[in-house]
């Protein structure tokens, strides 16, 4: 109970440093408005001061691309914004697909010498 | 006048006697939070090397992982084998760099020094443990043999993923 206390108060503490997050971590697909293509929701949030795009790919258990569709596939999404992002896919590849994932993508004008790229992936079981 | 006073009284009743319950329902869901504390910067010890080293005047990036529960996620960090961007390099980069934990919030995220799988430059660790726990990524390069670097800014990328297991 303290374990879980002390974390949420350490993921509130988290102003000073950047992060990113990906949900749900297993995302279930359901029946989208266009026969044939089944659609699931995932939401980002950036707490990342100096990203401002992140990319989505979607794969299978061999880490393989898969086609999806969603509004768009690079996301432009502001420092502490949350976006709600509806993916796409055929009916058919629902056995094929395994992972979701956003990736921070940085800027050629970065002034960093090392920068992190952060990559969150979501299972589909 | 007393009629009135009823009246008013056992209008008021209802609303005197309402009372109305709060539920609060709190959801504890599986999730990997990546936080980029701090981004790195190469040292420059010798005209050929490029470290992130602090013995070598650099700074280590520092990347903090939190996880709610555990067994659900495991951590990736790729650390550079090429520069993102740079002067036009003469000879080949030797890179060398490694992945270790910084900081734990649980004594038991110690394991994870020992408890990883590393192959070509990426460190695999399962959070096994629910907490924060913060890794370094160390990078080194070193052009030719001893050969200087052209002078200009060099950028490399340390990849950090989160991926449901």
């Amino acid at each position: 109970m303290f374990r879980y206390a002390f974390i949420l108060l350490l993921i509130g503490l988290a102003g000073q440093v950047n992060a990113h997050q990906f949900l749900p971590t297993y995302p279930t697909f359901e029946l989208s408005f266009v026969e044939g293509v089944v659609q699931t929701k995932m939401q980002l949030f950036n707490k990342r001061k100096e990203i401002e795009y992140y990319e989505l790919s979607v794969y299978d258990a061999d880490w393989k691309s898969l086609s999806y569709a969603t509004e768009s596939k690079i996301v432009k999404i502001q420092y502490l914004q949350t976006k709600d992002i509806n993916i796409y896919i055929k009916k058919e590849d629902l056995k094929r697909i395994k992972y979701i994932c956003s990736e921070s993508k940085i800027q050629k004008d970065n002034i960093q010498n090392t920068v992190v790229s952060s990559r969150i992936c979501s299972k589909i079981q | 006048m007393i009629k009135k006073i009823i009246a008013i009284g056992l209008a008021m009743a209802p609303v005197i006697g309402m009372t109305e319950s709060a539920i609060i329902t709190g959801t504890i869901t599986p999730r990997c939070v990546i936080y980029t504390e701090t981004a790195g910067v190469f040292g420059n010890p010798s005209p050929g090397v490029l470290s992130t080293a602090t013995i070598d005047g650099g700074v280590q990036p520092i990347i903090r992982y939190d996880v709610l529960q555990s067994g659900f996620y495991k951590a990736v960090i790729t650390v550079p084998n090429a520069f993102s961007s740079s002067p036009v390099l003469t000879d080949t980069v030797r890179w060398t760099g490694s992945v270790d934990v910084s900081r734990v919030t649980d004594a038991a995220m110690s394991a994870y020094s020992t408890n990883k799988t590393v192959y070509n430059n990426t460190t695999e660790i399962t959070l096994s443990v629910p907490g924060t726990v913060w890794f370094k990524a160390e990078s080194k390069a070193e052009h030719g043999y001893n050969k200087a670097f052209p002078a200009g800014t060099y950028k490399a990328i340390v990849n950090a993923e989160c991926i449901a297991i």
